[in-house]
């Protein structure tokens, strides 16, 4: 027995250090713990700080990966079989129900996350480096809306497998958007679909993309991303701190501002996986992952709607062509590409145009960024107003209605 | 070294509520995958087969009963349904192929499939599954699913008791189910056991759709081409149009929507009610159509719009098609390698091959059937200076010919006027003229300018050979006695 | 036991069998329940369909002989490691000795893998298969065609005999 403990202990003291030696050294003497500081901020362990989103994030990232990786041997990318593969997983594959509606749950929950996330280091002006002369946090920021982006072109790509009603037609539309673009257009679509139909030709390209390629590109960044952290020591409100010892006069000690990342932060971390993990599969059991009729280029359903972080994105298509006696523009074009490649460009820079004083670095809604912070808040609202708008007034033929009032469209029988 | 200060060491654990969140967290995260492993090991099927078990123990004895295979149960058939669909019907239809389980004291959904002698036989359960005749989601192992009821995203559901009486059929047994059967039997009439499809052929070949209508390929271009009728998109019915009503012989409008008129009758929002609609009043749906009001009843309104949903253009493999040679001809006419030509059907009433196998035959090859066709027996008796042979054929090119379709004799106006008596009331040279070039008559002759203004509607030149106008007017001519 | 180690033992109980069913739920899912393959028991046709002598059926992978109405299948999957085994006829009738037993045999099955060598009975004799080729039992169905459930192996003096 006492050799057992003895050799239980050999195995975990890493994953619980019982003196300070033992703290310092886990994270270098761990292959899994060395991703950690040895010490991190109070601060930065707040729950109302950073709400730990991007911890979040990422469980969320790792949720998918791994449903993922199962639902790889169970889903076959044809164009005459990967609607009724999804059929069986619901219903003649062993806890293929659960599969399905946790990868699609926690593919939703993610791109809602990472954007709350984005929102948060905004609000929060951690893309700053507070005076600190090594860090460079708004590189760290670009990498993360790259993130954003490679998240919802992973859901794209995604709900274009089960090769149903939806999935046909969001590639149809999204490969056309591709197409509005001037001049390089019309190879761009041929180079998405993979021809010039939607065909399984496209259905495989999606499939690549999104089971390797995009997931590769994601796990690179999101590591870089993370790196970035410790690299720029820290989360950005961590330079508070410093910041106030120099006001102050006074030396950092340690003890006095940081504690161990060993158990704190790994303790932490590990539950914020948890509660994610039960949110999603709270989700998977009492709401089932949806599936249109099989794909049918002869009709198309009425309305057509896209996945609702793409319904902001459907509204501007829907409004946004522009008519004069000389030319016209494709709302495809303005809504789908301008206009979400300025706000792209527009998130790309922020940190660099924003010469809020280094007091802003990671205090929410610091008074001096109030433009900033207005601005950002208002952008958002009108996004999220015209996904909700899309979402509960617009009916078939994408008209206008009340939500209680849609007429019914007919069945066959 | 240290008084009671705690050595140097040690560190303080600030965040040790973490943990208890973590077990409280990790216990409600238990609960959950007890949940799923629960509903996992339980799914909806299971409750229904072991009902089965301990009913049809009851009926034919556990010995029998023990032999039944349970667990997920499925046909497959690779070239009919595809290679990764199946039908799990049997999954909780599970009498369906056992002998003894007939009767009212066995609940729907295990009895015995009814007709084995007849019908199963030539239709065996391994070569056909159950979804290509009773519709429904293949693949699906719940009832809400595989039924495809409302709100489940399948076009085609299984057509239930409860699903004919939203159409108000006034049927205990399962009739609607007979659209199916015409995918394969599309060219086959007087088919045992398709009663209403058989009346809706009937009805199609006397009224002569295909005057105004091209069917099977081969038709009139006044109305829409009906080859397809039953691959139209539910999208492509527009059922918020107005509903109008018929006063005093012009269609008016109601006041209120096609769908709203559904809701009124009790109607399902579907195109099976519009065609139920647009069968019983054409004008009622389109008000400028020329499309006749024949007058149908109930039960012929839902054979016709049975026929219509039965119209689809699928791509079953030729040896489970009856006469599959049409099947082909009607291809090679879509692709312009065979000009258009009206395609016979075949009737298989009392030529119905008798099988010497009962059980797992292969699908039999269709065989040609030659069907005499029945010379009708004209009027006894002479009748002065008319030619029976030739009315006798004059009456049957009337049919032929299209000309039924907007006139009768002696039943009334349709689209253009009774034809009763007509050779009294014009001389020979004018009907003649009618029926060759109606379309130059009614730009010159000021009684065909006058009469098209009254019916308002142009007749149509359907190409009537002078010798066969000659027999038409013949024909008028004996029934104007 | 106090309150607070009740609960860190029922927590990390908890939290492990959250965590190992999560993974048995994702393991188990790629265990199949149902497959889409052809039936182990089909049809080959009828006996007249069958000349005297040995068939080979490359859609089933199964020889099929026939001596006047006695029929019997052997499988020609080999046992070493399931390629397709090649038929062997001989100009001449061979003589073999398989264990006590004398058999005279027109043909034999040679294994192109790693040379494998079968009696025409199904007895290996050279090469590393480890057992003989299995036969499977032959049956007439309703509408007269020879049935092979292909589910169960029988003992090599399996015959069926057509009663005419």
């Amino acid at each position: 027995m006492q050799k057992l403990s003895e050799w239980w202990r050999k195995l975990t003291w890493t994953f619980a250090p019982s003196n300070k030696v033992e703290a310092t050294k886990a994270v270098t003497r761990n292959f899994i713990l060395h991703w950690f500081p040895a010490r991190v901020t109070f601060r930065s362990m707040s729950w109302s700080y950073s709400w730990w989103l991007g911890t979040v994030s990422f469980s969320l990232f790792l949720i998918l990966t791994i449903t993922g990786i199962v639902l790889m041997f169970l889903y076959i990318p044809s164009v005459e079989r990967a609607y009724w593969t999804i059929k069986d997983l619901e219903h003649a594959v062993s806890f293929g129900w659960f599969l399905r509606n946790m990868h699609r749950w926690a593919a939703h929950l993610m791109v809602f996350f990472v954007t709350l996330h984005m929102v948060r280091v905004f609000f929060t002006g951690a893309f700053k480096n507070g005076g600190n002369p090594e860090a460079s946090r708004p590189l760290n920021w670009a990498v993360g809306m790259f993130l954003l982006l490679f998240t919802l072109l992973l859901s794209y790509t995604g709900y274009l497998l089960p090769w149903d009603q939806l999935a046909l037609w969001a590639i149809t539309i999204g490969a056309n958007i591709a197409k509005s673009v001037p001049l390089i257009g019309n190879y761009l679509h041929f180079l998405l679909a993979g021809g010039s139909q939607i065909d399984q030709n496209t259905l495989i390209r999606f499939y690549a993309l999104h089971v390797i390629v995009l997931p590769a590109i994601v796990l690179l960044l999101v590591s870089y991303h993370m790196w970035r952290v410790r690299r720029d020591g820290g989360l950005a409100v961590s330079e508070q701190y410093k910041m106030q010892a120099k006001k102050e006069g006074k030396r950092l000690v340690p003890d006095d501002y940081t504690t161990f990342a060993v158990p704190a932060l790994i303790r932490r971390a590990f539950l914020v996986f948890l509660i994610s993990l039960g949110a999603v599969m709270l989700l998977s059991l009492i709401s089932n992952a949806p599936l249109e009729e099989p794909a049918d280029p002869s009709w198309t359903p009425n309305p057509a709607k896209a996945p609702w972080y793409f319904l902001w994105l459907q509204e501007l298509l829907a409004i946004t062509t522009i008519r004069t006696p000389w030319f016209t523009i494709n709302g495809g074009f303005v809504g789908g590409i301008v206009i979400p490649g300025i706000l792209f460009l527009w998130g790309l820079i922020v940190p660099f145009i924003d010469k809020s004083p280094d007091e802003a670095t990671g205090v929410w809604f610091h008074p001096s960024r109030r433009l900033q912070n207005w601005t950002f808040a208002i952008i958002m609202l009108i996004l999220a107003f015209l996904t909700i708008f899309a979402m509960y007034f617009r009916g078939p033929s994408w008209n206008i209605y009340w939500p209680w009032a849609w007429p019914p469209v007919p069945h066959l029988f | 070294m240290a008084e009671n200060k705690k050595p140097a060491n040690v560190f303080e654990d600030k965040y040790w509520k973490d943990s208890i969140l973590i077990y409280i967290v990790g216990i409600v995260l238990a609960i959950f995958t007890g949940i799923v492993i629960y509903r996992t090991a339980n799914p909806e099927w299971k409750k229904y087969q072991k009902e089965f078990v301990k009913i049809a123990e009851k009926k034919i004895g556990k010995e029998k009963v023990a032999k039944i295979d349970l667990g997920i149960r499925q046909i497959w058939n690779k070239e009919l349904m595809g290679p990764n669909t199946a039908d799990r019907c049997v999954t909780c239809h599970l009498g369906v192929d056992v002998p003894g389980l007939e009767g009212d004291d066995v609940p729907v959904v295990f009895r015995t499939h009814p007709n084995p002698d007849g019908l199963l036989d030539k239709h065996p359960l391994n070569k056909f599954g159950c979804t290509i005749c009773h519709g429904g989601l293949p693949n699906s192992l719940t009832v809400k699913e595989a039924h495809a009821e409302h709100g489940v995203r399948w076009l085609y559901p299984t057509y239930t008791r409860e699903l004919q009486k939203k159409y108000k059929f006034d049927e205990d047994r399962l009739v609607m189910l007979q659209i199916n059967c015409n995918y394969c039997h599309r060219f086959d009439k007087d088919v045992p056991g398709m009663d209403y499809i058989n009346l809706a052929k009937d009805l199609m070949i006397e009224k002569n759709c295909q005057s105004c209508h091209i069917i099977d390929g081969y038709g009139g271009n006044i109305g829409p081409n009906l080859t397809y009728e039953g691959d139209k998109s539910h999208e492509m019915f527009d059922i918020h149009a107005p509903y109008y009503v018929i006063k005093d012989g012009k269609p008016v409008e109601s006041g209120h929507t096609i769908a709203e008129e559904m809701k009124r009758r009790g109607l399902p929002y579907s195109v099976f009610s519009w065609h139920i609609l647009h069968f019983e009043e054409p004008r009622s749906i389109t008000p400028t159509s020329t499309m006749p009001n024949h007058g149908f009843s109930k039960d012929e309104i839902l054979a016709m719009t049975m026929l219509m949903m039965s119209w689809r253009k699928l791509d079953i493999p030729s040896h489970y098609l009856s006469n599959p040679g049409k099947y082909q001809l009607l291809r090679l006419m879509e692709e312009g390698r065979v000009k258009p030509q009206k395609i016979e059907y075949v009737s298989m009433a009392a030529t119905a091959p008798e099988t010497t196998s009962k059980v797992e035959g292969q699908a039999e090859t269709a065989e040609e059937v030659q069907v005499e066709e029945k010379a009708e027996k004209s009027a006894a008796a002479s009748s002065g200076g008319v030619d029976l042979k030739l009315a006798e054929k004059g009456k049957e090119l009337f049919g032929t010919r299209g000309c039924t379709a907007c006139h009768t004799v002696g039943g009334g106006k349709l689209v253009g006027p009774d034809l009763k008596g007509v050779t009294e009331r014009r001389d020979k040279q004018w009907i003649i003229n009618m029926i060759l070039k109606p379309d130059s008559m009614q730009q010159n002759d000021p009684i065909a300018k006058k009469l098209l203004e009254e019916y308002n509607v142009p007749m149509p030149n359907q190409g009537v050979t002078p010798e066969e106008a000659e027999a038409i007017y013949e024909y008028l001519k004996s029934a104007s006695k | 036991m106090t309150r607070r180690k009740f609960l860190a033992y029922l927590g990390r109980f908890a939290v492990i069998f959250a965590l190992v069913g999560q993974a048995f739920a994702m393991l188990r899912s790629i265990v199949p329940n149902v497959v889409y393959e052809p039936p182990k028991k089909f049809k080959i046709g009828y006996p007249n369909d069958f000349s005297e002598g040995i068939t080979f059926l490359s859609k089933y992978r199964l020889f099929v002989v026939r001596e006047g109405n006695t029929f019997w299948t052997i499988s020609a999957i080999c046992t070493h490691l399931g390629c397709t085994v090649n038929l062997v006829t001989f100009p001449k009738p061979k003589k073999v000795k398989i264990g006590k037993k004398e058999f005279t045999e027109l043909w034999e099955f040679h294994c192109p893998c790693h040379g494998s060598k079968f009696y025409g009975e199904g007895t290996p004799f050279a090469g590393p298969a480890p057992r003989p080729l299995p036969y499977y039992p032959l049956d007439l169905a309703p509408d007269g065609q020879l049935v092979v459930d292909t589910s169960r192996e029988v003992k090599s003096d399996f015959r069926f005999v057509l009663n005419v």
